[in-house]
């Protein structure tokens, strides 16, 4: 039992009111301390509403993609879905059903022609056609790791290391 | 061309020169500054500035007035000025700050410096005489998480900070004590300590590091994203995007109103070309262009044993780690011409400028 011993070395080392720091909640020895201890309460922070994400709200319309789709143009169907992917959404389901429509697209695409497909992509959307490559990788059982191993080698080739620190960065994740 | 220093084994967290760049204060990630003389071609340690309780994180020393402040995640900072051939240590008092100090800076004119510290706080310290401590006025627009880096605007009242929370904004950093006049400036009219003037975007990337352009009109940073960014005061509500290619920069350089040099996880400095007008910032080239036509040569004579053919040979680069800071280290009028770069495996590289594309 630590207890006292550390209850005792802290107020010697602050002899005050500590301010409280949330992250001991993550150590158990604090924490158990914790009712021993002078600590001021925590502030209950309200949520203040995010400004990055929740604003411009966009996603791709399913009509628009199955007829583009059923015309068998492939590249302009993931080109639409990429333009009009819900990046600054919340809510999962939105991010899901998008996701199916880029990854089902992608699949279609033969590896011969992926190549072109990358290099059709306006530049802008290529940051986002790496986040759904990510997104696949998290499905192996659903999309083919091997095509979106060729997907991630075609697009990397065109935009670097950048886009692949951009996926595990931007907060506007699909 | 190239000078290449060593200072052992460690990283050099953060690096300072003095006035005639005979001496180096640099933080190797230990509780302490040290201070290095070159004498007779080498680096001799001369001085060790210990009184932090934990890692430096930042050093800057002002060149005419001769003081070194030093910053740590001690929650601290100190004032260091040289009496009778020893480095004592002043008062800073930072109200309220309970976690580290990431960076510290003087202003131009040397009679402030700016903190920025890991719980949100900006600073802005001056002499008390009377008392004969350091005081600061905190900025009470505080930025939403761990403020990582500062730069001052060459009119000695303006600052701009970096933070975590994806923002580059720039207070005002008048202090009524000790600045006369609050002075016009292109970014806005000055009238309050820590008025909030501007606030950028970093498209959701944590901003590693700012800078003013010499004369104060444009202003660039770079962020965690792989993105350099810059805007002018002409037209502050534009901001250009660089997307790049490469890996994160950590540092970034103006050395003249429109040539700017990024370097960081990429192991070369790099040289873009700001065009306010265009709206764009265009690459020019890497700095250490030259060192890796030689190295290749000698690494492809050391792969021609057949069982190491099928690896590629990599081009041997200055750097052989993440650069973590970049300086001036001459300057001609406004511009820059030389740079001293320093990265994680203790070395200190000076690059020369001269016969670079830099545009003025």
């Amino acid at each position: 039992m630590i207890t006292q011993k550390f209850v005792n070395k802290v107020t010697l080392e602050f002899g005050r009111l500590i301010e409280y720091d949330h992250l001991w909640e993550d150590n158990p020895a604090i924490k158990e301390a914790m009712p021993h201890l002078r600590i001021s309460k925590p502030e209950i922070k309200k949520k203040k509403k995010d400004d990055d994400l929740s604003t411009n709200v966009v996603e791709p319309d399913e009509n628009e993609w199955k007829r583009l789709i059923d015309d068998m143009k492939y590249v302009r169907a993931l080109e639409y879905v990429l333009q009009n992917a819900p990046v600054r959404a919340k809510d999962p389901d939105k991010k899901k059903k998008a996701a199916s429509m880029a990854l089902s697209t992608m699949m279609k695409i033969k590896t011969s022609e992926i190549s072109d497909a990358v290099n059709s992509i306006p530049v802008p959307l290529r940051d986002t056609l790496m986040k759904y490559v990510y997104k696949g990788f998290e499905n192996p059982k659903d999309y083919s790791s091997s095509a979106l191993l060729t997907w991630h080698e075609k697009v990397l080739a065109a935009t670097g290391l950048g886009s692949i620190v951009r996926v595990l960065t931007d907060r506007r994740t699909v | 061309m190239t000078e290449v220093h060593s200072f052992g084994n460690l990283p050099v967290i953060a690096h300072a020169w003095n006035k005639d760049r005979t001496q180096i204060a640099v933080s190797l990630g230990k509780n302490d500054v040290r201070i290095y003389q070159k004498q007779a071609g080498k680096w001799r340690l001369i001085h060790t500035l210990s009184e932090h309780l934990s890692r430096i994180l930042a050093i800057d020393w002002a060149p005419t007035t001769n003081r070194i402040v030093s910053a740590s995640a001690d929650y601290n900072a100190y004032v260091w000025s040289f009496e009778n051939n020893v480095w004592k240590q002043q008062m800073v008092e930072l109200q309220r700050t309970s976690r580290a100090v990431c960076c510290a800076k003087w202003s131009p004119n040397e009679n402030k410096f700016a903190i920025g510290s890991s719980d949100k706080n900006v600073g802005i310290c001056y002499y008390e005489t009377e008392q004969r401590f350091w005081a600061a006025e905190m900025i009470k627009k505080k930025p939403k998480s761990t403020v990582t880096c500062i730069a001052w605007h060459p009119n000695n009242q303006l600052i701009v900070a970096g933070s975590c929370d994806y923002r580059v904004r720039i207070y005002s950093a008048y202090i009524k004590a000790v600045d006369g006049q609050p002075q016009v400036s292109s970014w806005g009219t000055i009238t309050n300590t820590g008025d909030l003037l501007h606030e950028f975007q970093s498209e959701s990337g944590w901003i590693h590091d700012v800078c003013f352009s010499p004369l104060g009109e444009n202003l660039a940073w770079v962020s965690h994203n792989s993105i350099i960014f810059a805007v002018s005061a002409k037209n502050s509500s534009r901001t250009t995007m660089e997307i790049t290619n490469y890996l994160p920069f950590r540092c970034i350089i103006f050395v003249s109103e429109s040539t700017l040099i990024v370097a960081g996880h990429e192991f070369s400095p790099l040289i873009y070309n700001y065009d306010e007008r265009k709206d764009s910032i265009d690459f020019v080239e890497k700095l250490d262009q030259q060192e890796t036509s030689t190295g290749k040569q000698a690494v492809n004579r050391l792969f021609d044993q057949p069982s190491m053919q099928t690896q590629t040979p990599e081009p041997i680069s200055t750097h052989q780690s993440m650069i973590t800071q970049m300086l001036p280290y001459q300057t001609d009028h406004t511009n820059i011409v030389k740079i001293s770069s320093t990265d994680l495996f203790g070395q200190v590289v000076i690059w020369n400028l001269s016969g670079r594309k830099i545009k003025k």
